[in-house]
């Protein structure tokens, strides 16, 4: 009995952790694309910065016992909830830095340059191993709370996990919801609207589009850093730009605008995939492994079904209805 | 047409008046500076260097065939088609299908690659994009991505994912004369040979024929073109058919000179991106340029970074080759947004100066 | 009193075209003053130089006293100088109330740390602003309206928009490009009408206007722009008669 207890755990970690990381990841892109309109196509940029950093700082130089060569980071490892905070920092300073100059660019420009930065990280991320480990990975990542889990691999350390991935989320979503809901938001979604218009009725646009930018990154980051711990392993491979679409599908299929669509949009995401997971097992051997491949079509054709047909997503933004002050 | 139209006018197109004196125009300034740096690179780093260029504008001309079909798409749709890549490497498992599975010989392979593709991209514009024409110009490209993400993996499911080959010999480097320089003749003088002939027809096309002048002119102002009598929709699928045949050509090129793989054109987007913004956005001619550029800052700037790697700076050093050409585009991005021949496109006065234009034109 | 605004010596181009070509006037405190020009004067280049959504090349343009051109456009609506434009730029996906709201002035709630240390204060600015903005839908006429998304207004209901909304800015001069142009006439009627009440309560109103009635009637000043350049300035009767107008309309 506690072998099937044990197994359902693992499986359910499997599925809702990186279901959540999305989540909390696409709330990031959420704020930049759906609020505000900035269309970030280097969003796996971010994420690999933020997860690679709170590796450096939860591991501390001397990471990998028995190897000559070291990555950069702190002799010692610092806590983990201060890596996290570092991992964000600088990922949203990152964000700023490429948004000062970039957010001029009109949005089909700001993607295809946020691409390309996005390829770069990754290049530098493979290549300076001592900055990263390279190729080699950067291992021996930390999770918290290991200490109480006696063996730190298994199933109570994945099921702890996903409460601390869970309330992150919750986290997230409690304050992006109410930033979102105040007038700093109504500012964002009036850029998102028309610019000019907004300029024209008194909006620093820019410095609003720049926060917002970067507060995305942050929440990026975050989210590269929560992946790192569970992953307990990083490899630059993780953060190819293609993995940027992924977010940007869940948060138009999700709803774009709308928070808790974004989140609802990771979960389908991920029940997709465990769908087509469990098919597998009972198709012959050449179509399992074009399984993956319908999977994708799938997801593409939705995208475009979407974009044609429903735009605003399946959750919409949700009207600002307040109660009238006046007594009637 | 009548009456105020206000709007940003970032779309309009305002040509600069004639200058007076002698002006030489931003893209032969760029020329010279790249030969410039060849030439000072050489004299530095040796023969490598000149090599690395000669290898540069080969790859290059693969970059202009790419380049030149998605300037051709921007320029009249408005949008940047993520897709364009992936149209290439249709075109290469096209030429894979007949070259390979059928046995016939590569050139039949491209012919079918070019209507394939050719086919492709009406149907894409017919059932996707046309719809998507008064919608804001991120919305189709977010269209473009999805259909990125189907052709990539359509092709990865009948063809799987793995590396194949197309059966063409491809012979070995031939040293030039004395200059210690190699070439090799299909990898450098295919590629360019083609490349060329392509880009002539291009331009013939778009200078000499009726299809050519309408094309230009729908590029330029959709709304004017379709006042003016051109029957646009039309006008926009044949731009689709050459942008297409560019793709499958560009792809099946690829297919020889690398191999077969699904991912074979997206690998290459970024670059035929970085060359069209080089150029400008709405020139087929500064794409081809651009696409040149590209080709060997990406070739010379391996030089830099393995220098950099050999005095300690950094630990990568060739790998970081498409760094080089994604920074040039950046800077481009940042400060010369219009590029090497694009026009320089006035924000919000555009449609103030065509309404004054237009009306001084049209008398009283 | 000195005039509210000033204009000195203003060039603006474009490629080689210069839209405003050494433009010089002055609008006096609390009129309804009216700019008129053949199409292609200048007037709506003039306009958008004056909010700073322009950059001019030449000259200076001076508001209550203060020098404001090369500032950014938000600033100087937050000093009081606001324009509409022409052809109505609602925030389509956002509601009447929305629309109004986002032109207030800043309010507690647009700042990142009042939103997380004075939650308190925020919600009360907010219900403030809100009872200011359902006020000023009242006043033009659009109050039903209030939780409608701006998208689905009339052409005429999103001109009256275009106005409530300036107004929320809580402006000392407001800017109006055709304000009535398209409209049907009961609905001009009601917006020039709210326009001289404002200009009662102490507002200034410089407007471009090609309806000529509408110009003679309500404005007390009339300045006519010609090529770039003001022509001549005056009262109603003395433009209307003034062969130099009548010259520059039929000229082009």
């Amino acid at each position: 009995m506690a072998d099937v207890f044990q197994s359902m755990i693992l499986q359910l970690a499997g599925f809702l952790v990186p279901a959540t990381i999305l989540a909390i990841l696409a709330l990031g892109l959420n704020l930049q694309w759906g609020h505000t309109g900035l269309f970030n196509a280097g969003v796996a940029a971010f994420v690999g910065v933020g997860a690679y950093t709170f590796g450096m700082f939860a591991t501390g130089k001397y990471s990998n016992p028995g190897v000559s060569w070291y990555h950069w980071g702190p002799d010692r490892p610092i806590d983990m909830i201060a890596a996290a905070l570092v991992a964000m920092a600088v990922a949203g300073i990152f964000g700023l830095l490429v948004a000062a100059p970039a957010l001029r660019l009109r949005a089909d420009y700001l993607a295809i340059a946020t691409l390309a930065l996005a390829e770069i990280v990754r290049l530098v991320l493979k290549n300076e191993r001592r900055f990263t480990g390279g190729d080699q990975s950067l291992a021996f990542i930390p999770r918290p709370f290991e200490a109480f889990v006696p063996g730190n691999i298994g199933w109570a350390s994945d099921g702890l996990f996903i409460f601390i991935v869970a309330g992150v989320a919750l986290g997230v979503v409690v304050v992006l919801e109410y930033v979102t809901r105040a007038p700093w938001g109504r500012d964002l979604r009036a850029i998102r609207e028309d610019e000019e218009a907004a300029i024209a009725l008194g909006k620093d646009a820019f410095r609003l589009k720049l926060t917002a930018f970067a507060i995305g990154c942050a929440i990026m980051g975050l989210a590269g850093a929560l992946l790192a711990s569970f992953n307990r392993v990083l490899v630059p491979d993780l953060f190819v730009p293609a993995s940027t679409f992924t977010a940007y599908v869940v948060v138009i299929l999700g709803g774009s605008g709308n928070n808790r669509g974004v989140v609802l949009g990771a979960y389908l995401f991920y029940v997709f995939g465990w769908s087509t997971q469990q098919v597998r097992g009972y198709l012959p051997p050449d179509w399992s492994l074009r399984l993956d491949f319908i999977n994708q079509i799938v997801v593409g054709v939705l995208l475009i079904l979407v974009i044609l047909f429903r735009p605003e997503g399946v959750l919409p933004e949700k009207k600002y209805v307040p109660r009238s002050p006046r007594a009637e | 047409m009548a009456g105020a139209s206000e709007g940003t006018g970032s779309d309009r197109v305002d040509v600069d008046p004639p200058k007076s004196g002698v002006q030489i125009p931003r893209w032969a300034l760029a020329v010279i500076l790249l030969v410039a740096v060849v030439a000072i690179m050489s004299v530095v780093f040796g023969g490598n260097a000149a090599q690395a260029a000669l290898r540069g504008v080969a790859v290059g001309s693969i970059y202009v065939l790419g380049a030149s079909g998605l300037s051709l798409t921007y320029g009249i749709k408005k949008f940047a088609n993520f897709a364009h890549g992936d149209l290439m490497t249709v075109g290469a498992y096209v030429a894979f299908t007949l070259n390979v599975a059928a046995g016939q010989h590569i050139l039949a392979g491209v012919v079918f690659a070019i209507l394939v593709v050719a086919v492709l991209g009406i149907f894409l514009e017919l059932s996707i994009f046309r719809r998507l024409e008064g919608r804001a110009p991120v919305a189709a490209l977010i269209a473009s991505v999805g259909v990125s993400l189907v052709l990539q993996n359509v092709l990865a499911a009948i063809f799987t994912g793995n590396v194949q080959y197309l059966n063409v010999g491809v012979p070995r480097d031939v040293p030039i004369g004395g200059t210690g320089l190699s070439f090799n003749f299909v990898k450098d003088g295919v590629a360019l040979a083609v490349s060329a002939g392509f880009v002539i027809f291009l331009h013939v096309m778009l200078s000499r024929t009726t299809l050519g002048k309408a094309m230009r002119a729908c590029a330029d102002d959709l709304d004017l073109a379709r006042t003016s009598g051109i029957n646009t929709r039309n006008v926009i699928l044949w731009t689709w058919v050459i942008a297409g045949s560019f793709a499958a050509v560009a792809g099946v090129l690829l297919a020889i000179i690398v191999n077969v793989y699904p991912l074979l054109g997206f690998f290459v987007l970024l670059f035929i991106f970085a060359a069209v913004i080089v150029g400008g956005i709405g020139s087929p001619y500064g794409a081809m340029l651009g696409g040149l550029i590209i080709g060997v800052v990406q070739e010379l700037s391996k030089f830099i970074f393995v220098s950099m790697q050999q005095a300690g700076l950094i630990e990568g050093g060739a790998e970081y080759g498409p760094v080089g050409a994604f920074l040039v585009m950046i800077a481009v991005l940042l400060f010369m947004p219009q590029g090497l021949m694009g026009v320089r496109r006035h924000a919000m006065g555009g449609r103030v100066l065509a309404r004054r234009v237009r009306r001084r034109t049209e008398g009283a | 009193m000195p005039p509210i605004l000033e204009v000195r010596d203003i060039v603006k181009t474009f490629g080689g075209i210069r839209a405003v070509d050494g433009c010089t006037l002055s609008v006096a405190p609390q009129t309804i003053t009216g700019l008129i020009g053949p199409n292609g004067a200048g007037k709506s280049t003039l306009f958008n130089v004056i909010v700073g959504l322009f950059a001019a090349e030449e000259g200076e343009v001076h508001f209550d006293g203060q020098r404001i051109d090369g500032l950014p456009p938000f600033r100087i609506v937050r000093n009081g100088l606001i324009k509409t434009f022409q052809i109505p730029r609602e925030l389509r996906n956002l509601t009447v109330l929305e629309n109004l709201m986002v032109a207030a002035p800043p309010m507690a709630g647009e700042r990142l740390h009042e939103l997380l240390l004075r939650p308190g204060q925020v919600r009360r600015e907010e219900e403030a602003v809100i009872k200011r903005a359902e006020d000023v839908l009242e006043t033009v006429g659009l109050r039903e309206l209030r939780d409608e998304y701006a998208r689905n207004l009339s052409g005429g209901q999103k001109k009256l928009l275009e106005i409530a909304r300036a107004l929320m800015a809580k402006p000392r001069m407001m800017l109006l490009d055709e304000p009535v142009a398209g409209v049907n006439p009961t609905l001009a009627q009601r917006i020039l009408g709210v326009i001289e009440e404002l200009r009662a309560s102490g507002l200034t109103f410089f407007l471009v206007e090609h309806d000529m009635d509408v110009v003679m009637k309500r404005c007390s000043w009339i300045i006519v722009m010609h090529q770039g350049r003001r022509l001549v300035e005056g009262l109603p009767e003395a433009i209307k008669a003034d062969p130099r107008v009548i010259e520059s309309y039929l000229g082009v």
